[in-house]
């Protein structure tokens, strides 16, 4: 059964007003609101989580006529409002508006969030007002502007380490010298096709002799961020992986010593703890 | 035509140390596992943090060249130590510290979980993590507690399963 809120805790509330600019009496499209809201409300959630509080954002109001969505947080585990969350987002808003720098610790993706909830108040009247707080906050096109110019100056998404992949290897492109690369298909993600870029024009004979089988490339793995596999590879060296027999490895495996009484897990359990 | 991918097993630094050392009651366990593999049924990824615990043979002489030769199985996987895996990792081993959470302690002593075993190390957060991160369908462990975070809460929460090599079916054909 949906909460009844008092009017002290809706001191704590945080509300979205969406309005067509060119005619506010106009209902406002349904899709655009719903899309509007969404990202609002995504960028309410990851700015709660970046501050390190776990709330939920129970709808306090909602008025059809007006596209209007009133959302209170509300602590996951207690029940207990949280009280100054909706008045430091706005806050927070409204000072990357002003200087466009967001505060240090604000993390990118409330950023990011921020800048997708304000995109999408293209041809709209967008509105955040907070509890009591009689100063609105309108999304204008400054506000995205500015959320823009934050973004850009995020570090990037991209990174570089050095490593090695197996994979198939796929598509060769060898005719082009200022241009040669191949494509490495990845067993654990076969819709994945790694860009491998290379000069070393010794490579090309080798590349062509294990065309389709699996090979290890080395080199200077690109990532970007929140994917496990790289987009690009520069690549050092690639070696042909050998025939092995499972049977023959199995009967030619050396022991590894373990200090006396010790099995496998409690030697790796020793070295463990002693850190 | 849809490619899918081979189910992802991933090995604790143990089950390596088990299998080259023929510990009886291990090997029949790890050796079923990588027959699976050996057959196409799944790939065996090894997390680059399990390979540093690993430094010597028998005879003195250093370990890596077995090692390499282990991987270069065409159905091993070495799985890269990312950002990614990096950020779970520190994330896990902050939450999987029982010091100050006396009722799951309990838990994990109940489960055989050694009484000082009261946190998750770096290592072992971190081969959990690759083993999450690159969406592994279990995790070979012989270590209890790993074993009991995998069953109270990764299980659910991941979808991997962590556990002792099982001794057939697997992956049933």
């Amino acid at each position: 059964m949906a909460r009844n809120f008092s009017s002290e805790e809706h001191k704590a509330g945080l509300t979205l007003v969406v309005k067509p600019i060119d005619d506010p009496d106009r209902p406002v499209d349904a899709e655009q609101f719903l899309q509007a809201a969404t990202k609002w409300l995504a960028s309410l959630s990851s700015f709660a989580s970046g501050s390190g509080l776990h709330v939920r954002w129970e709808i306090a109001e909602l008025k059809r006529s007006s596209a209007l969505l009133e959302v209170i947080p509300v602590d996951i585990r207690t029940g207990i409002i949280a009280n100054s969350v909706a008045k430091d987002w706005k806050r927070i808003v409204k000072e990357i508006e002003t200087t466009g720098i967001p505060p240090k610790d604000l993390n990118s993706t409330t950023i990011r969030d921020m800048e997708q909830f304000s995109s999408t108040a293209n041809g709209l009247s967008v509105v955040i007002s907070a509890g009591e707080d009689p100063t609105v906050q309108p999304i204008t096109v400054s506000t995205q502007k500015r959320l823009k110019e934050a973004i850009g100056a995020l570090p990037s998404d991209e990174y570089i380490q050095e490593g090695t992949i197996r994979g198939r290897l796929a598509v060769l492109n060898s005719w082009n010298p200022e241009e040669r690369w191949f494509r490495l298909r990845i067993p654990l993600a076969p819709e994945k096709q790694v860009r491998c870029a290379y000069a070393d024009e010794g490579l090309i004979s080798d590349l062509g002799d294990t065309f389709e089988k699996l090979v290890d490339v080395t080199g200077l793995l690109h990532y970007k961020k929140d994917e496990i596999w790289p987009s690009v590879i520069e690549v050092r060296s690639i070696r042909k992986l050998p025939e092995l027999s499972l049977s023959e490895f199995l009967t030619m495996m050396r022991p590894i010593p373990t200090p006396d009484g010790m099995d496998s897990v409690k030697y790796i359990r020793s070295l463990r703890d002693g850190e | 035509m849809a490619n899918k991918s081979p189910a992802l097993i991933t090995w604790d630094s143990c089950c390596i140390l088990g299998l080259f050392n023929r510990e009886q009651d291990k090997i029949a366990g790890l050796t079923y596992e990588l027959r699976e593999c050996d057959e196409g049924r799944a790939l065996l990824g090894i997390a680059s943090a399990t390979l540093s615990e690993i430094t010597r043979l028998a005879d003195g002489s250093a370990a890596h060249p077995s090692l390499e030769l282990f991987l270069q199985f065409p159905f091993i996987q070495l799985l890269n130590s990312n950002r990614e895996v990096g950020l779970l990792s520190s994330k896990l081993g902050h939450r999987f510290d029982l010091r100050n959470d006396p009722e799951i302690l309990a838990k994990a002593i109940a489960f055989g979980c050694p009484s000082d075993q009261k946190r998750l190390k770096s290592k072992d957060s971190e081969i959990l993590s690759t083993a999450i991160v690159y969406k592994a369908a279990r995790l070979t462990t012989y270590d209890p507690f790993l074993r009991f975070l995998g069953a109270e809460f990764i299980r659910s929460e991941f979808g991997l399963e962590i556990d002792e090599p099982a001794s057939s079916l697997l992956f049933p054909t």
